[in-house]
């Protein structure tokens, strides 16, 4: 759905139901709501409606995890720019492909050496691109987690590939996954704005 | 001290100085160049056997400036030391750099290299219990095999690698022998020259540094061991440096008497295993064999009982954790020893390691607490 422009999917939302995705994947309640979910969104689309209510000025991707301690103000200081997230590799760990049947398991651990963070930096660079195609994506943020080293030590690099192909500009933010205290509001939001002026820049046809 | 010890510990302790000039000498007589080896475990016998210099790339002690562009100050401090010598171009001459990959930063910085060398990664199986994790290694060592005789052009043979091996197991023999020797020596034998025998051995052909430490072992039997008066200490981590931290072990009196560092004798804590199958087989089964490191998967958790076991023969005051700065496995570690250490009534004290420090005036207080209370 974030494919589309102006987007009816806000990238947020799928944050928001993760909890499903993780804990709850094989209930049918999962199902349910995730099919309900689409079937809003689909609604949406076909009525014309957008998740920012036509003040979708830019489109990003954001990698890595969310702050989920500050899930609420990652998402505002982004909205209240007209910034809305249509592209994320992370929810996209949990959309799985294997056979069920497969009793020697191997087809299932098969699928999880696919996971983006578990290959490599050309293959994380790969799917990064193609999410930022897919959705349409003006520019990136990249989150530098403390909690987590394999998701952050190569943001330096997969940064600087994708913007040597795709042109796109990025900012980087501090933030955790967990720990609140690693996380800083101010700068969030001063590199945000940054990203956002970049963009509009680049859109305008001036340099990012 | 007898003249003989002290000129052969002024050696060790220029050669651990100055990795270059082990290198320069290597090509001079060999015509042939080194090969880095990243920490932490690698089968430096396959470099062995290609006649190359295989040289430990351990960081070192500068100040961290290029490498934050590429490197988030959580980094641990080695890794952070690594990026900076990596930027300057220091490791620019080696003819590759092997990479072993079994932390989440190595993982990384296996990809991120910023000289120019050729870096050949392998894996290390996480599950090391089962017969498929050797077979897994030993196909990851044939393609690393590979790799070296396409960097250095020679071509590693079976018999090559048997005699590489033999000389390997010779070394690491001799070094849990001189370990246990500094121990009963240390008067003769201060933190800062055990270290340099160590850490010299990281730069050196190892049938010469083999023999060296032999001489040394002989000089030093030649004298009598005197009672020591000050404290014993097991030291854990990842590695004890740099010198000036080492420093204040000798001033404050506290003789290590038994290490489990990572850059120390973790790595002569396995020998290869003799047997009739093939060499690339018995290097990978060291892995399946290793114990007590962080970053060897071990369900038993039987890290906090082999250090308990080492101050019960070494007859240890206590044990020092030289923590290595933000570096995941080992914290992870912690926790757990430090309980086991509880319930015994082993008395323990956790420092931290920054290769970049240069002052260490909070850690002596802290190791001088230590002494005084036990």
């Amino acid at each position: 759905m974030s494919r589309y422009k102006p987007s009816p999917l806000n990238g947020f939302d799928l944050f928001n139901y993760m909890a499903l995705v993780v804990c709850a994947r094989s209930r049918d309640y999962a199902e349910i709501t995730f099919r309900k979910f689409a079937d809003e969104l689909e609604e949406k689309y076909k009525k014309g409606e957008s998740a920012f209510k036509g003040a979708e000025k830019n489109r990003v991707t954001w990698e890595g995890i969310a702050v989920w301690p500050y899930l609420g103000h990652t998402f505002k200081t982004l909205k209240n720019q007209g910034t809305i997230m249509t592209g994320s590799a992370y929810p996209n760990m949990w959309d799985l492909t294997y056979d069920a049947e497969d009793e020697s398991l191997h087809s299932m651990a098969e699928a999880y050496t696919r996971t983006y963070i578990n290959t490599c930096l050309d293959n994380k660079v790969a799917v990064l691109r193609r999410i930022m195609e897919e959705g349409q994506c003006d520019g990136v943020l990249y989150h530098l987690n403390r909690s987590c080293k394999l998701m952050s030590f190569l943001n330096v690099e997969t940064a600087e590939r994708i913007q040597e192909q795709n042109g796109l500009p990025y900012v980087s933010f501090d933030g955790d996954q967990t720990d609140p205290r690693n996380f800083a509001p101010a700068q969030y939001d001063t590199r945000v704005q940054a990203l956002g002026e970049m963009m509009e820049q680049a859109a305008g046809g001036g340099q990012a | 001290m007898e003249e003989n010890i002290k000129v052969l510990l002024e050696q060790f302790r220029a050669i651990a100085g100055d990795p270059r000039k082990a290198m320069a000498d290597h090509l001079a007589e060999t015509g042939k160049g080194a090969i880095g080896m990243m920490p932490i475990y690698a089968p430096e016998e396959l470099v062995h056997a290609t006649g190359f210099l295989p040289v430990g790339l351990w960081g070192g002690s500068r100040p961290v400036t290029k490498a934050r562009t590429y490197l988030p100050p959580f980094a641990c401090s080695v890794m952070q030391q690594v990026m900076e010598l990596e930027c300057e171009g220091v490791y620019d001459d080696l003819a590759a750099v092997v990479f072993s990959v079994p932390c989440d930063t190595l993982k990384c910085m296996s990809q991120k290299w910023k000289g120019t060398s050729p870096v050949l990664v392998f894996t290390h199986p996480q599950n090391r219990g089962l017969e498929a994790a050797n077979r897994f290694l030993e196909q990851e060592y044939a393609i690393l095999k590979e790799k070296l005789e396409g960097v250095t052009g020679v071509k590693i043979t079976n018999a090559a690698l048997e005699r590489s091996i033999q000389i390997y197991n010779e070394n690491r023999a001799a070094m849990r022998e001189f370990s246990a020797l500094a121990a009963q020596y240390p008067q003769v034998i201060s933190a800062v020259d055990r270290h340099a025998v160590f850490k010299a051995r990281l730069f050196m052909e190892k049938s010469r540094h083999t023999a060296l430490v032999r001489a040394l072992m002989e000089a030093v039997r030649a004298e009598a061991p005197q009672p020591w008066t000050g404290k014993k200490v097991v030291v854990t981590g990842i590695l004890l440096e740099p010198n000036g931290l080492l420093e204040l072990f000798d001033r404050l009196g506290l003789a290590i008497v038994a290490d489990d560092l990572a850059q120390e004798s973790r790595q002569i804590r396995v020998d290869v295993p003799d047997g009739d199958e093939a060499p690339l087989y018995r290097l990978a089964r060291v892995w399946q064999k290793m114990y007590g490191c962080s970053v060897a998967t071990d369900t038993q958790k039987q890290r906090g009982p082999m250090l308990m076991d080492m101050v019960r023969k070494t007859g240890a005051d206590a044990v020092v954790v030289a923590m290595m700065k933000f570096c995941d496995p080992e914290e992870w570690d912690y926790p757990i020893y430090y309980k086991q250490f509880e319930v015994q009534g082993v008395r323990s004290l956790m420092i931290e390691v920054d290769q970049e420090s240069t002052s260490f005036e909070q850690i002596h207080t802290r190791l001088q607490s230590l002494v005084e209370t036990l």
